[in-house]
């Protein structure tokens, strides 16, 4: 509903602006005759999981799509960085090297590898780890360096990889939001010991859930594949501990049947950032995060938005709005406390300043297949209406605050 | 068509494709379809969906306590020990399959391998009591082959200590002991969805509680959501059942039964033409259990019977049957924990024996009484012509 008094605002009793919510995830459909095609096969021959011929086939396109040597499917990519880690792990425990500006679960992934993870501050243009404080922090008990390429730019691959080679310690890309995205001319996929991709539904490449590791090394990927596989060789014998990692045959053949769409899903994504830029251009005080173009060919998975510092309301509270508009946009990797709350001893606030304020900075707007021209429009005219009314708006959040 | 002769004597094998051992039902593919059309349609694929509530509605009713879907058994199992605050060691038996214990290592505790008793393959109070020590904090229980024993000491045990119990039930989901579900032993159940079990979701597990606090715990350790309730909790990890695993799980659960039914006319054909075989002993339920039959496990003498179980399996292979050697050998005796833990070396008679002699029949979807009667037929022809099959293995390189 278009709005045209504050009360018409839904925190306020309006009628929300979208009938039906508006995610932040890709949420992308499967080419359904494939699917059900693959799956037919899958039920006909009731093979639905155990490395079987759907999961085959996935890891052998994907090895193509990255121009790469290996990949190893696993259940999600949660269960791939830890067994990345498990495997990698100078130490049995020591440090991880990893940013905090990231997805709240990768300190998490250390921990369920035994190790400890060691924050490092991001560069405040780009948003990815810093690699000059990378070398400070590389001590005795380093086991690994952890760095996640960002939407919106990638890791200072060149500067860790010579960071890692002069101390010996394995560097490891969280590539999930540089999917099929290039550096450089080149797939990301084969940098570093390793990459780790999600096939999560939010997503660019949906498989329900999954997850996979891509890597040139031949030694590595035969122990992920072990390691996914409790740790089996041959029937009833273990060559180490290994995990249930394995991806089923269901999810495979989701994730195949989605992965003709990759083109054209990259440039939705394109026109969408894009279209939110021009509808967004006549409102005061708003900027997006640039893709950097130069070095990266980007997926455009994102479309972050900056409120400028005289922003009539402040970032939480534009946040709160349009959420009940059924926007389920998010405060961008806004979590710092809670890592704080769960890694106190890991974790301190004082070093980590670029996070801290960026954490508090961006919106994570709507995107993905089910947002349209048309509603990235009605967005901003929701954003104009809230800047307009912004006083009378914080008026009644303040007194509704008091009443609760 | 059956043959007279044995494969690995000359003879032609029985079956030209491998017949595996494991469940492997599967729907109706108009009923696959149907719940899949609506999948699309909703566009609900991950994080806690309408097929996941209801899968656990569904399976709280089915096991008479909360149920939590997650990924698959051994996730469970990590997330349930992390739910239960368990550190230091654990007693556990050798005898399982290896996840059991991999899920300890990675939940940071350190195994203490316990014996089992030789009829129910289960370790019992009489193993465990002198492993106790100061820094065992809890006992993880497991149930083989889809039967349940009498666990009444172990819960007084685990009771009189203060040690909490956690069991390990991936092969016992619709099982029951005197009426009692297999969800209700112990302060925490994990069940295994994998295909080969009787509730097939593709991968899949369910944590089974009937504590509130530890089933809030477990809510929050296996996703990193921020909306759903903030237990205090260790630590977390994406262990999250995808509307695809839920919605093959709700087509399964509706027929659970009726395979049960179908498992046990296999079984008992299985029993019938087996059971009277010198050097077979057949693992029997207790009476008071209510099992899912989902394994015919059997142990072979090989004195009585003439052959080793090693034996009697290769000449299986040769016909095409794919039975399996569950668990041997077992976990003590595996890479890493051979030379992690040697102290357990030969200190686990029951279990080193049992790994010696017990082998499993395929039973489930791709079976019928008809497969039961011919698998039947070539063991005893095996027993039959034991010395022949003993001469020609000995031949072979
Ligand atoms: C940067 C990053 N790494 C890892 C993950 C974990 O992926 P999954 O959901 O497949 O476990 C995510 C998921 O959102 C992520 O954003
Ligand atoms: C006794 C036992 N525990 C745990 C597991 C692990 O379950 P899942 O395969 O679902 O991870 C299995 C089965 O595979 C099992 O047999």
């Amino acid at each position: 509903m278009v709005k045209r008094v504050v009360s018409d605002l839904a925190c306020f009793g309006g009628k929300a602006l979208f009938h039906s919510v508006k995610p932040i995830g890709q949420l992308s459909l499967p080419n359904i005759e494939r699917f059900y095609e693959i799956s037919l096969e899958i039920l006909t021959s009731r093979r639905f999981t155990n490395n079987g011929p759907v999961v085959h086939e996935l890891e052998q396109r994907l090895c193509q799509t990255h121009a790469v040597e290996h990949c190893i499917t696993f259940a999600n990519a949660s269960v791939a960085i830890i067994s990345v880690l498990d495997t990698l792990a100078k130490h049995k425990s020591g440090e991880v090297i990893m940013p905090a500006f990231t997805y709240i679960g990768l300190p998490h992934l250390a921990k369920w590898a035994s190790q400890t993870p060691r924050f490092c501050d991001v560069d405040p243009a780009t948003h990815v780890i810093d690699p000059e404080r990378v070398n400070a922090a590389i001590g005795e008990s380093t086991s690994c360096i952890l760095a996640v390429h960002q939407v919106n730019a990638p890791c200072n691959i060149e500067r860790l990889q010579q960071i890692a080679k002069e101390n010996d310690i394995p560097l490891v890309f969280d590539s999930v939001h540089a999917i099929f995205a290039s550096y450089l001319g080149k797939p990301f996929g084969s940098f570093g010991a390793c990459e780790i991709f999600s096939l999560h539904a939010t997503k660019i490449l949906n498989g329900f859930e999954g997850g996979y590791v891509t890597t040139n090394d031949s030694n590595l990927a035969s122990a992920l594949r072990t390691k996914r596989n409790f740790g089996f060789t041959d029937e009833g014998h273990t060559a180490s501990i290994g995990i249930n990692g394995k991806l089923n045959e269901v999810h495979a053949a989701m994730a195949l049947a989605c992965l003709d769409d990759i083109p054209s899903i990259l440039d939705r994504n394109k026109r969408r950032v894009a279209h939110y830029a021009d509808a967004f251009a006549n409102i005061p005080g708003i900027r997006w995060v640039a893709y950097s173009e130069v070095s990266m060919m980007p997926n455009y998975e994102f479309a972050l938005l900056h409120l400028s510092e005289d922003w009539p309301l402040s970032r939480n509270d534009v946040v709160r709005i349009i959420r009940i508009e059924n926007a389920l946009a998010r405060g961008y990797y806004e979590h710092t406390d809670q890592l704080a709350k769960y890694f106190s001893k890991d974790f301190c606030a004082h070093d980590l300043p670029v996070t801290c304020r960026l954490a508090r900075e961006f919106i994570q707007m709507p995107v993905g297949e089910l947002v349209s021209n048309d509603d990235i429009e009605r967005l901003a005219e929701l954003f104009l209406f809230i800047y307009r009314n912004a006083s009378e708006i914080k008026r009644r959040l303040d007194q509704s605050q008091n009443v609760n | 068509m059956s043959t007279d002769r044995l494969a690995i004597l000359g003879g032609r094998p029985e079956y030209s494709e491998p017949l595996h051992v494991g469940q492997l039902y599967a729907p109706p593919w108009d009923e696959f379809k149907d719940q899949f059309d609506g999948i699309f349609r909703r566009r609900y694929f991950t994080n806690h969906g309408p097929l996941v509530s209801q899968l656990e509605k569904d399976l709280s009713e089915f096991l008479n306590c909360q149920a939590i879907c997650v990924t698959n058994g051994t996730l469970g199992l990590m997330v349930a020990l992390k739910s239960l605050g368990l550190s230091g060691k654990v007693i556990v038996p050798s005898f399982t399959f290896p996840a059991t214990v991999q899920a300890l290592y990675w939940a940071g505790i350190e195994p203490v391998f316990c014996d089992v008793d030789y009829d129910t393959h289960a370790i019992s109070a009489e193993h465990i009591s002198p492993l106790i020590t100061e820094e065992v904090t809890g006992i993880l229980y497991v149930s083989l082959w889809g039967g349940l024993a009498d666990t009444t000491d172990i819960e007084r045990l685990a009771e009189n200590h203060s040690l909490k119990l956690l069991h390990d039930a991936c092969h016992a989901f619709a099982a029951s002991y005197a009426k009692r579900s297999s969800a209700q032993i112990g302060d925490v159940s994990v069940f295994s969805l994998h295909a080969t079990k009787i509730l097939n979701g593709l991968e899949g597990g369910i944590i089974a509680t009937s504590n509130h606090e530890v089933a809030d715990q477990v809510r929050t350790i296996r996703n990193f959501h921020s909306s759903h309730t903030h237990a205090a909790v260790p630590l977390r990890i994406n262990a999250k059942m995808s509307e695809a695993q839920a919605g093959m799980a709700l087509l399964s659960l509706t027929r659970v039964r009726k395979n049960v039914e179908n498992n046990l006319l296999q079984w008992q054909t299985f029993y019938r033409n087996l059971n009277d075989i010198p050097g077979i002993k057949i693992y029997r339920y207790d009476e008071q259990c209510s099992g899912n039959y989902q394994y015919f496990n059997f142990e072979i003498d090989d004195v009585r019977f003439g052959l080793t179980r090693d034996m009697l399996l290769q000449c299986l292979q040769s016909e095409g049957i794919a039975a399996r050697r569950y668990f041997s050998p077992g976990v003590h005796n595996l890479s890493p924990y051979d030379v992690l833990f040697p102290q357990y070396a030969n200190t686990l008679p029951n279990t080193d024996k049992l790994c010696l002699r017990t082998l499993q029949l395929p039973i489930g979807a791709m079976c019928t009484i008809d497969t039961a009667d011919r698998i039947s037929r070539l063991i005893r022809m095996a027993h039959d012509d034991a010395h022949l099959v003993k001469n020609q293995l000995a031949e072979m390189p």
